[in-house]
């Protein structure tokens, strides 16, 4: 073999991982660039801050790359996260708490509070599916609506006000255990986990990517697609009731107005991570690297003292370079 | 593939072009200022103050940060912070109802932390190492239900338009408003009470809405804060209603203009200035070892055309 000849396989070699990879470069880009500023940036404690930051918004990113590669989207999670979670601090209110919203209950078992949170969730964004496979209005429509309800049913239900002091069972889900691992991130790990496998190893992430890659051939080769299409937005919505778990272990109260915006993030995140909007291509571990993405630079800026404006700035510049990348990769592709 | 590597190259400009600008580390004092939302007009000038009380002294560098009126990334900032190490917090709560994760950390951290502004304590005493300036709010209430009570002459209508629904301020401005019409007014009715969640845009519709529910039966709208008020007076200017006394809270510039030319009835002085330098004073003294009070008060002022000259 020549010296060019090897050049040129070691070019490709370079080409490919840099397409498949190239979000992966940002974060590493961002770490070093952060590390070399402000080494405290790599203490252990603020390690886990990034990944406790990225855990809310990041386990609604998981449920958005289901719907993102069914070629849909869910503009309803932070308000579903809302309605869940003045569901759950209701039911999960300490004893001492000052204004009871159930002032007769007692404190309940902790997964009462829990389930109740992850089935709102679930049905809300069930609702949602029905309502795209049923009257096949778009995505964006139904669940622009779904926001908007399950805002007004959050404000409703709690009359506008947060409802605060929660058990110390729920409040311990916002906390650490052994001292130093955030239980928020061991929830996000977990999401990760059995959201990878849905995807991945099952008929029913198979067909999730069959309907967003071309639903019309989904169809006919004798996919469900109304039930897959139901079943995608209530694992989102489901997903949306868990980061309202793990919002009121953090924060100890949870508001009507709370997460509010957060469905533009995790659809930031997803979006970071590569799944394309035009359906068919996303993987979970991209959500995970996208939602990373912003939780280091949101958390980086803040260390090396940037001003708080520019944050924003940055933030919709670093979202719209991904995005290119992104295109660029499966561009190559067709 | 030369694009795609301009493209990270790009990107790496960028990073490398915002870090050069961020400031870089100074012997001395650290303090973390978390703001709720710097859209919050009257949160910039309490912000402004406090940043400003340090400029002349020497060894003493504030950060100042955005919480964007989102609870978890106000926890997200002040853990930040701190594994930045920070000597010192001063916080203006975003839910005053969700402060006991921000408290533990700083407490953790072994920094001293001053709320301002919005108090998450109530009548309750600050633990250890906590500080808080602000003022009463219920006291802001009441001055304006006063003055608006003497205005209509102890009888007509009036709409409520307040701040976040979860928030103190909000709350207590409300049962001043509503404490002075029970004890001193009966005659006056209380038509509508709806949140403007602070806005001005929202303080409008309500407005546009309250004028099309109520018509002249409205006489009076007393508003949480000024950007709702002024929103209020917007609206009654495109209805042409020049009938409608309007009050705010702030004393923001923009209101003291419209106290002006009248078109808003009075403001009360809620002393951002004050309130920003006491925040930037108590964590002066903490820092030199001195001792501060726990909790500062800073006094509010009825502003109308009368008495406007002195705030110019």
């Amino acid at each position: 073999m020549t010296a060019t000849g090897s050049s040129v396989i070691n070019k490709i070699d370079f080409k490919q991982i840099l397409q498949k990879y190239g979000i992966v470069f940002v974060l590493i880009l961002m770490i070093v660039g952060i590390s070399i500023a402000e080494p405290a940036f790599l203490s252990r404690s603020n390690i886990f801050n990034v990944l406790t930051q990225s855990s809310i918004f990041g386990i609604m990113a998981l449920g958005l790359t289901f719907v993102i590669i069914s070629k849909g989207i869910d503009l309803s999670v932070g308000s579903i996260l809302a309605l869940s979670g003045v569901v759950l601090a209701s039911l999960g209110q300490a004893a001492s708490a000052t204004s009871k919203y159930f002032p007769n209950m007692g404190e309940l078992p902790v997964f009462i509070p829990i389930l109740a949170a992850l089935s709102i969730g679930a049905l809300c964004g069930g609702i949602s599916g029905a309502l795209i496979a049923k009257t096949k209005i778009p995505a964006f429509i139904a669940t622009l609506g779904m926001m908007t309800i399950a805002r007004g049913m959050a404000l409703i239900y709690s009359d506008g006000r947060p409802i605060s002091t929660l058990v110390p069972s729920l409040t311990a889900l916002g906390g650490k255990i052994f001292g130093f691992i955030p239980v928020p991130v061991i929830i996000f790990f977990i999401a990760i986990g059995i959201s990878s496998v849905l995807l991945q190893m099952t008929k029913f992430g198979k067909n999730v990517y069959a309907i967003g890659g071309n639903i019309t051939a989904a169809e006919v080769s004798g996919v469900n697609v109304s039930k897959n299409l139901i079943l995608i937005y209530a694992y989102s919505g489901l997903l949306a009731g868990l980061a309202a778990v793990v919002f009121a272990g953090r924060v100890g109260s949870v508001h009507p107005g709370a997460a509010t915006g957060y469905e533009l993030t995790a659809i930031a995140a997803t979006t970071i991570g590569g799944t394309s909007h035009a359906g068919g291509i996303g993987t979970i571990w991209g959500a995970f690297v996208g939602a990373l993405v912003l939780a280091v630079m949101r958390n980086g800026l803040t260390l090396i003292g940037v001003d708080a404006y520019w944050q924003q700035i940055t933030e919709g510049v670093i979202i719209i370079v991904a995005v290119v990348i992104d295109m660029r990769k499966n561009a190559k592709k067709d | 593939m030369r694009r795609v590597l301009l493209v990270l190259l790009l990107t790496g400009l960028i990073i490398s072009a915002v870090f050069a600008g961020g400031e870089k580390e100074s012997e001395g004092f650290k303090i973390g200022y978390v703001c709720n939302s710097f859209n919050d007009t009257f949160q910039t000038y309490v912000m402004d103050a406090s940043e400003g009380y340090f400029a002349d002294k020497d060894g003493y560098t504030m950060v100042l940060q955005d919480a964007q009126e989102d609870v978890i990334r106000q926890q997200d900032l002040v853990n930040t912070f701190i594994a930045q190490g920070v000597d010192a917090l001063i916080v203006v709560p975003v839910d005053t109802s969700a402060m006991d994760p921000i408290v533990r950390a700083a407490e953790e951290a072994g920094i001293p932390l001053c709320f301002v502004n919005r108090n998450p304590y109530g009548e309750k005493s600050l633990p250890k190492n906590v500080y808080y300036v602000g003022s009463q709010e219920i006291i802001a209430g009441q001055q304006q239900m006063n003055s608006m009570g003497e205005l209509l002459g102890g009888k007509g209508g009036v709409g409520i338009l307040m701040g976040k629904l979860d928030n103190e301020g909000a709350l207590k401005r409300t049962e001043g408003n509503e404490s002075v019409i029970s004890d001193k007014y009966p005659g006056i009715t209380i038509l509508a009470k709806e949140t403007g969640n602070w806005q001005r845009d929202q303080g409008m519709t309500l407005t546009e809405n309250w004028l099309t529910a109520y018509g002249t039966k409205l006489n009076g709208i007393l508003a949480n804060n000024d950007e709702m008020a002024l929103g209020a007076v917007e609206a009654l200017k495109a209805a042409g209603r020049e009938d409608v006394y309007v009050m705010g809270v702030d004393a923001i510039p923009d209101a003291k203009v419209a106290v002006g030319n009248g078109s808003l009835a009075a403001t009360v002085l809620q002393d951002a200035v004050g309130q920003g330098a006491g925040a930037s004073d108590v964590i002066y003294k903490v820092l030199n070892g001195d001792s501060a009070d726990s909790v500062t008060m800073i006094p509010f002022v009825l502003i109308t055309k009368e008495n406007l000259a002195d705030f110019q």
